[in-house]
C-alpha cells in the first residue's frame, strides 16, 4: 500500500522528547501529521489496524516510522523485528531515533534491517537540525514505493 | 701281846714278799731269781711260823727284844726291797714298752712324712747352716738335680739368682741374729742350667740335737707371675678403654654398691668419683615397676640393654641407655649413654611425622603419588572416594569401571593427556589439569590437580608422581558468579547512563525552546516549557535516588536487628498510607507469626515496594483489596502480596524485575521499585515471583527470605 508522505508514526515514550520531535517537525514541515504512540504494543497495534486503531482515517499508514529503542510492554527492537518480518510493513522505512548509541544496538538494528539509525543529540540546535534534514530527506526527497 | 702281834706282823711282811717276789715274775719276767728269793722269803716265815707256834703252844711268852725287832726291820727291808726292785723292774718295763710305742710312732710318721714329702709337689728341702742337708724330688726336680746325692751339701745360695743372694743373706743372718724377718717371701732362683725363675719360699726352722735346720717350702711362680702380669695388663687395657670411652662405665658389687666409675660417667652425673664410690645403683636411678634394675637376670650371665633416667647430682633427670652384664669376676659393668640428644632427635621426628600426618589428614585437599605404571595411586592422604563421597561398597559395586564412570567423558582426553606429558618432563615440571569427576551425589565437581615428578624407575623414565587435588568447585561458581556480577554491572552501568541522557536530551532541547519562546515573549508556551524541563530534572533526581539505593543494597548500612513481620508490614503501609486512604483501598494484614532478622530499612523497602505497586496498578476497581500474608509448609515460608488490580500478562514476568522496566508509561515511579525488590530478596537467598491470571485478575506476588527468617 502506498502511504501518504505526510503521515509519520512516531514511537517515543518520553513525552518531553514527543514534544520536541512535534515542534521541530511542525516548524519545518508543518504538513506532516505526526501520530504518535507511546509504546511498543500501540505501535503494533496502530500498524496492524487494531485495537483501536481500526478506523483508517485515524490511523493512515505511515510514510514511515520514528522508533524510540527503549519502550515499555513490547520493546523497540521487538517492534522493528516485526516490521521487517511482515512483508506487508517490511516496505515501512523504520528509522531509529534513540538515546542510546551503543555499538551492539546500532548493529542489532541493522541485523534487524534497520533502515537508518539515528542519536538523539544533547543539544537543541542539532536536534532541530537532525529532525529538519530527517524530514527532508525522507519526505521531500525519499521516494516511496507506490502500491 | 704286842709282840705277838709284832711276831705275826713280821711273818705276814716275810709273805707279802714272797707273794711279792712271786707275782714280779710275771712283770720281769725274771724266773729263776725271784723263785729262788720267795722260797728263801717262804721258809723265813715257815720258820717264824712254826717257831710262833710252838711258843704258842708252850704257852711261852712270845719274845719280842733286839733279835726280833732287828728280823721285823729285816722283813719289812725285805718286803720293801722286794717291791722296790719290783718298782724298778716295772718303770724298766714301761720305758721299754714306751720306747717301743715311740719307735713305733715315729716310724710310722717318718713314712708318712716320707710319702708327702717324697710326693709332694711343693719343693722341700731342708738345710743346716746354709747348706742343703736334703730335699724332695720336687725340689730336685725344680732345680735341676739329677739326684740327693748332688744336691746335699751345696749351700742353698747354689739355687738363688746371684741378684739376690745378698737379700738372701741378710734374711738368714738376721735371722740367726733372732730378729723378726719374714718367713714368707718371693725371690729369684736359679736352676742348674743356669736359668732364672720366680718362686715364693716360705721357711721355718727346728732344732734337732742342738742344730738348727731350715726347712723350706718352695713354689714356682712364674706362671702365677705371668697370670698376675696378664691380668695387670687386662686391667690397666680396661682401665684405659675405660677412662677413654665416651659413655660413662660404672663397676658395682653384688650388693650393687658402686666400686668404681670412669671420667666419663662423673661427667654424665656431675659427681666426683669418690662421691659416686659412696653411692649404690638405686641412689641415682630411677625405678618404676615395669622397668626394675634385673639384676638376677644379669647374675645368669644375661647382657640387658634399657632404657631409664638417672639422677644427676643437681637433682636433674637425665635419659640414658644402660649397656648390662655381670662380669666373670662378680661385679656388675654398666656402660651407660647420655642419650638426651637422641631422645630429642627422636622428638623431634615424632612431631615432625606428627605434624606431616596432621597436616596431610587436615587439608581438604588430596595428596597422593601416583604410579604411571600402574595407573593407580600408591599412597593417598585420603581415600580418592572419600573425597568424593562414595562409599566403600560403591567403590567395590564399580569395579574396574570406576574411572570411567566418574570421570567426565569430555575430560578423559586431555587427563590422559596430562599424564603422557610426563613422560618427558624435568624433574621441577608441575603440571596442572582440571577436569571433572562425578561426586557420589551425582553432582560433577570440577576438579583441579597439580603434579610433580616423584620418582623414577632405573632407567630413569618417570614412574611416578606426587600431586594434589583441590576441588574447585566452589570456586568456579564463585567466578562465574562474579562474572555474572559484573556482567550484571556493566549493563547496570549502561542501562542507568542511557536512560539518565533522556532525561538530559529533553531538558537542554526545552532550555531551547525556552529561549525561543521566551524572546517570542509567549508565556503559555514559556511556562509548558518550563514544565517539561522541571518534569524532566525531577525524573534525574528520582533516578539518581534509586540508582544510590540500588547500589547500596549491596551493603549493609545499619546493623542487623530482629524485627517481626507485623513491624515490617506496618511500617511499610506507613510509608504508602496517604495513597491508600485517598483510593480508599482495603489492605488485609494476616496474623503471621515469623521473626526476621536483618537489615531492617531494607526488608520494609520489599513490603514498601510490592504494597507502593500494589496500589499504583490497582485500575479503576471498585472493591480494590490488598492481602499481605505468608504461607509456610515445611520448607519454607513464603510472603505473598496480593491484589486484585490490573494484572501483569505472563510474557513479562522476566520484564517486570528489570531495570527501568516500565509496563505502563503513565504510571508513576522510575521502574526500579520491583528491581530493588528482587535485590533484596536475592542478598537474603531468597526468590520471588509473581502469579497472575492476566490482566485484569490482580496480580500476587511472591517471595522468600531464608537467611532472613529466625526460627
Amino acid at each position: 500500500m502506498h502511504g501518504e508522505p505526510a503521515v509519520i508514526l512516531l514511537v517515543e515514550d518520553d513525552p518531553g522528547h514527543a514534544e520536541i520531535v512535534r515542534r521541530n517537525l511542525g516548524r519545518s514541515l508543518p504538513a506532516t501529521r505526526l501520530m504518535h504512540v507511546e509504546d511498543g504494543q500501540a505501535a503494533l497495534d496502530y500498524l496492524y489496524r487494531r485495537n483501536g486503531f481500526g478506523d483508517p482515517d485515524k490511523a493512515p499508514r505511515p510514510g514511515f516510522v520514528l522508533l524510540d529503542l527503549r519502550l515499555p510492554r513490547v520493546d523497540g527492537m521487538e517492534v522493528l523485528k516485526t516490521i521487517k518480518a511482515d512483508p506487508n510493513l517490511a516496505g515501512i522505512p523504520v528509522v531509529v531515533l534513540t538515546t542510546s548509541a551503543a555499538e551492539k544496538d546500532v548493529a542489532m538494528a541493522y541485523e534487524c534491517h534497520v533502515n537508518s539509525y539515528l542519536v538523539k543529540p544533547v543539544d537543541c540546535d542539532q536536534f532541530t537540525n537532525m529532525i529538519e534534514t530527517l524530514c527532508c530527506y525522507w519526505i521531500t526527497w525519499n521516494r516511496q514505493p507506490y502500491e | 701281846m704286842v709282840s705277838a702281834i709284832l711276831f705275826f706282823l713280821s711273818i705276814g711282811l716275810q709273805l707279802s714278799a714272797a707273794v711279792t717276789a712271786l707275782l714280779l715274775i710275771r712283770t720281769t719276767g725274771r724266773k729263776v731269781a725271784w723263785i729262788l728269793l720267795s722260797l728263801a722269803m717262804l721258809l723265813m716265815a715257815w720258820r717264824r711260823m712254826v717257831t710262833l707256834v710252838a711258843l704258842f703252844s708252850s704257852g711261852e711268852t712270845i719274845p719280842f727284844d733286839l733279835p726280833e725287832y732287828i728280823a721285823l726291820m729285816i722283813s719289812a727291808l725285805m718286803l720293801l726291797g722286794v717291791l722296790r726292785i719290783g718298782a724298778y723292774f716295772r718303770s724298766i718295763r714301761m720305758v721299754g714298752e714306751e720306747r717301743r710305742k715311740t719307735e713305733q710312732a715315729l716310724r710310722e710318721s717318718e713314712i708318712q712324712f716320707r710319702a708327702v714329702f717324697e710326693s709332694t709337689r711343693d719343693a722341700v728341702a731342708v738345710s743346716k747352716n746354709g747348706v742343703h742337708v736334703f730335699a724332695n724330688p720336687a725340689y730336685l726336680k725344680l732345680f735341676g738335680y739329677e739326684s740327693l746325692d748332688k744336691l746335699a751339701g751345696t749351700s742353698i745360695l747354689d739355687c738363688i739368682a746371684p741378684s739376690c743372694h745378698r737379700e738372701i743373706v741378710q734374711n738368714i743372718q738376721r735371722r740367726k741374729a733372732g730378729e723378726k724377718v719374714s718367713s714368707f717371701y718371693e725371690t729369684r732362683g736359679r736352676k742348674t742350667d743356669g736359668t732364672e725363675f720366680d718362686f715364693e719360699i716360705n721357711v721355718s726352722t727346728y732344732d734337732l740335737h742342738g742344730e738348727t735346720y731350715t726347712l723350706a717350702n718352695v713354689r714356682d711362680i712364674t706362671e702365677r707371675k705371668w697370670t698376675d702380669e696378664a691380668i695387670r695388663k687386662s686391667e690397666e687395657q680396661y682401665r684405659t678403654l675405660m677412662e677413654q670411652a665416651a659413655d660413662g662405665i660404672f663397676l658395682a658389687n653384688q650388693e650393687g654398691r658402686y666400686i668404681d666409675v670412669n671420667t666419663s660417667g662423673c661427667r654424665l652425673l656431675g659427681y666426683t668419683r669418690e662421691e659416686i664410690l659412696q653411692m649404690t645403683m638405686r641412689d641415682v636411678t630411677t625405678l618404676t615397676s615395669d622397668n626394675p634394675l634385673r639384676m638376677a637376670e644379669l647374675r645368669e650371665g644375661k647382657s640387658l640393654l634399657s632404657e631409664r633416667e638417672m639422677i644427676r647430682k643437681d637433682g636433674t633427670l637425665v635419659p640414658v641407655e644402660i649397656s648390662a652384664k655381670m662380669l666373670s669376676d662378680g661385679r656388675f659393668q654398666g656402660i651407660v649413654r647420655d642419650i638426651t640428644e637422641r631422645r630429642q632427635a627422636e622428638e623431634a621426628l615424632t612431631n615432625r611425622e606428627h605434624f606431616v600426618q596432621r597436616v596431610l589428614g587436615t587439608t581438604p585437599n588430596l595428596i597422593y603419588i601416583y604410579d604411571l605404571m600402574e595407573h593407580r595411586n600408591v599412597y593417598a592422604n585420603r581415600e580418592v572416594f572419600d573425597f568424593l563421597g562414595y562409599t566403600a561398597e560403591q567403590v567395590q559395586a564399580m569395579g574396574s569401571q570406576l574411572f570411567t564412570n566418574i570421570l567426565h567423558p569430555d575430560d578423559a582426553a586431555h587427563v590422559g593427556q596430562h599424564h603422557a606429558c610426563f613422560i618427558t618432563a624435568g624433574d621441577s615440571d608441575m603440571l596442572e589439569v582440571t577436569y571433572r569427576m562425578k561426586r557420589s551425589d551425582g553432582q560433577w565437581r570440577w576438579l583441579h590437580s597439580r603434579d610433580v615428578l616423584f620418582a623414577r624407575d632405573n632407567d630413569g623414565k618417570p614412574s611416578q608422581l606426587l600431586g594434589t587435588t583441590e576441588d574447585i568447585t566452589e570456586r568456579r561458581q564463585a567466578e562465574d558468579a562474579l562474572r555474572e556480577k559484573n556482567a550484571e554491572m556493566e549493563r547496570f552501568t549502561y542501562t542507568a547512563s542511557h536512560d539518565l541522557r533522556s532525561p538530559l536530551v529533553t531538558l537542554k532541547t526545552f532550555l531551547g525552546f525556552l529561549q525561543e519562546d521566551f524572546a517570542a515573549k509567549d508565556a503559555e508556551r514559556v511556562a509548558k516549557d518550563m514544565d517539561f524541563m522541571r518534569t524532566a530534572a525531577n525524573k534525574m533526581g528520582v533516578l539518581l535516588d534509586e540508582l544510590l539505593e540500588m547500589s547500596r543494597v549491596g551493603r549493609v548500612v545499619t546493623d542487623p536487628v530482629r524485627v517481626t513481620f507485623r513491624e515490617l508490614v506496618d511500617e511499610a503501609m506507613a510509608a504508602v498510607a496517604g495513597r491508600i486512604a485517598e483510593k480508599k483501598m482495603d489492605v488485609r494484614v494476616e496474623e503471621v507469626d515469623v521473626v526476621l532478622f536483618g537489615d531492617r530499612p531494607r526488608l520494609a523497602e520489599i513490603w514498601q515496594n510490592l504494597i507502593e505497586n500494589a496500589v499504583k496498578y490497582m485500575g479503576d476497581q471498585e472493591a480494590s483489596c490488598i492481602e499481605v500474608g505468608a504461607e509456610s509448609n515445611e520448607k519454607e515460608t513464603i510472603f505473598f502480596v496480593r491484589d486484585n488490580g490490573m494484572g501483569i500478562a505472563l510474557r513479562y514476568k522476566d520484564k517486570v524485575f528489570g531495570l527501568f522496566e516500565k509496563l505502563d508509561v503513565k504510571s508513576e515511579g522510575t521502574g526500579l521499585g520491583l528491581a530493588l525488590v528482587k535485590r533484596i530478596v536475592e542478598l537474603n537467598n531468597g526468590r520471588i515471583w509473581f502469579e497472575s491470571e492476566g490482566a485484569g485478575k490482580g496480580t500476587c506476588f511472591k517471595f522468600t527470605l531464608p537467611d532472613a527468617i529466625l526460627n
